[in-house]
């Protein structure tokens, strides 16, 4: 019986079987989580931006914030969203809350709670209204471009809106001063189509690394004036809070996996071209 | 878990029954169960990795009877139940706060009409509530795209010109303007099939389509990133909330003599 050629070490690497390279993933992205090891984050203008609007603003200011997403996208844009929300609790802000994804409103529930452990003092119906979820999208924005209380008759802990502190003064999307969106999908263009320009509000986004190209062109017009992009747009938010927390201690390990991957992608060009070279080389002699 | 306990106390009045299924969700061996449960269902969608099985295809058929039942009764409870049936019904509200307004009909006979959808011979009547959810739509949406969306995009890409007069020394602004301009216009030249790509429309579609090569590397890279964030969150989840890694770096910086 005839023995297999013997393959190179290219071949071999081009032959490597994915699962290896599943494992050196996972590797990479548990061992800095265990041994953290501190690779600096710089701070982008961007975000910047977003920052310096909300920490500028009078104190008492009226936010208006969209989560629109689900919890697919929980590890990017919850640990933006706890951090502007404590940037906002922080200020003293007044903030509306709304969601336009049915499977989101849990998730700012819970942010809330968690908030509330470190602002004792920030109430519910005073400091923030929890909106909650309604159906209808674009329906909705223009809705809330009109009155919060006619879309949104009770929030989602079941309170009347009409008779909330907060409503008296900030009762409908125009008042705000400032918006901030959390977007894993389309749901941000319609904020701006429908809402944000039309009441001619300043808006900010914090967008999944996916939707960051989508969201960019809208920064380059000014329709937004700062994007919180990804995971790492979250880790320079808690910088900038002087406050790391969940997506800080995540950056080392998207950095190792970068670096892996590029590697990965450098080495397996390089040995294709090597055996692309070697199979030329080799029918050029058997010629 | 967690999310259920929240949703229960989001009812303002509850219920003895419900006090007691909000309380026991909040318990801690329910959260300890509920964190099993999940990592369980983590590691068995990971299994697909290693090779597709019967549990990975239990895990998917799960997440997604869950997710279509909780939408459903969502739908159901947060807008049928308040915005039709409390409107037709206004006795049913226990609130008291809904009164009756008749005019939900139409909604209520147009949604009905997509149901028939299923009914040979009758589906035809769909169209009628699709023919006024377009045209409603299309009215309320296309001024507001073109004031806000289509022209202050059309000027951001147009910025070139502003700047060519103004710039002075910022010569970045300029040249990024000017690279936004040339791309803009060369994909859309590339996207416009009544002249033959020959000769200076050949050259210029050339470049459009290097253009769409760069946005898409981008788009590649940043979706990259976002799928390693997703990883990132679910090995955070199964270390820190399950396996409670703490110990282990406790141990090692004990080892390391810290």
């Amino acid at each position: 019986m005839e023995s297999p050629p013997k393959l190179t070490f290219p071949e071999l690497f081009l032959q490597l079987d994915r699962r290896i390279i599943y494992s050196l993933v996972a590797l990479a992205v548990a061992i800095p989580l265990i041994w953290p090891i501190g690779l600096p984050i710089r701070i982008t203008p961007e975000v910047q931006s977003v920052f310096d609007k909300i920490e500028n603003l009078p104190e008492g200011s009226n936010i208006m914030m969209s989560a629109d997403f689900d919890p697919a996208s929980q590890p990017e844009l919850y640990p933006m969203m706890k951090s502007v929300l404590r940037h906002i609790a922080r200020k003293k802000h007044k903030v509306a809350i709304t969601v336009l994804w049915p499977n989101g409103p849990n998730l700012v529930a819970q942010c809330i709670e968690e908030i509330k452990l470190e602002f004792p003092d920030w109430k519910n119906t005073e400091d923030y209204v929890f909106l909650g979820y309604q159906v209808g999208g674009t329906i909705v924005i223009i809705g809330v471009g009109n009155s919060f209380v006619d879309t949104f008759p009770k929030d989602f802990y079941g309170s009347t809106t009409s008779t909330m502190p907060i409503i008296k003064d900030f009762s409908r999307l125009g008042q705000a001063d400032y918006m901030i969106m959390f977007e894993a999908g389309n749901s941000g263009d319609w904020w701006i189509v429908y809402g944000t320009e039309v009441h001619n509000v300043e808006v900010g986004g914090g967008v999944t690394a996916v939707v960051a190209p989508q969201y960019y062109p809208y920064l380059q017009a000014k329709q937004l004036n700062g994007i919180i992009g990804g995971l790492k747009g979250a880790a320079e938010y808690e910088m900038l809070m002087e406050h790391p927390d969940m997506a800080v201690s995540a950056m080392d390990s998207q950095s190792m996996v970068h670096a892996l991957l590029f590697v990965a992608i450098v080495l397996a060009n390089l040995f294709a071209f090597i055996v692309a070279m070697q199979k030329r080389n080799t029918a050029r002699r058997e010629k | 878990m967690l999310n259920l306990a929240i949703l229960l106390q989001a009812e303002s009045q509850l219920l003895p029954w419900q006090q007691s299924m909000s309380d026991f969700f909040t318990g801690s061996a329910m959260v300890t169960i509920g964190t099993w449960i999940a990592a369980g269902l983590t590691l068995v969608m990971f299994s697909f990795i290693y090779k597709d099985n019967a549990l990975f295809r239990l895990g998917e058929h799960l997440y997604l009877g869950i997710s279509a039942g909780y939408l459903m009764s969502l739908y159901f409870f947060n807008n049928m139940k308040p915005v039709f049936i409390y409107q037709l019904l206004p006795f049913l509200d226990p609130s008291g706060d809904s009164v009756l307004n008749l005019w939900v009909i139409i909604p209520g006979i147009l949604g009905v009409f997509i149901l028939l959808r299923l009914v040979p011979g009758l589906g035809w009547l769909s169209r009628t509530t699709f023919a006024f959810y377009i045209g409603g739509f299309t009215g309320i949406t296309l001024s507001k795209v073109f004031s806000g969306l289509l022209l202050p995009q059309f000027y951001a890409t147009i910025d070139v010109i502003p700047y060519a007069v103004t710039s002075g020394p910022d010569f970045i602004k300029l040249l990024n303007a000017l690279v936004l301009f040339v791309g803009a216009l060369s994909v859309l030249v590339y996207f416009f099939f009544s002249v033959e790509h020959r000769g200076f429309v050949g050259g210029v579609s050339r470049v459009g389509v290097y253009s769409l090569m760069i946005a898409f590397g981008a788009t590649f890279g940043y979706t990259i990133m976002a799928r390693v964030s997703l990883l990132i969150g679910r090995i955070q989840f199964l270390m820190f909330d399950w396996i409670h890694v703490e110990i282990i770096q406790r141990f090692a910086t004990i080892f390391r003599g810290g």
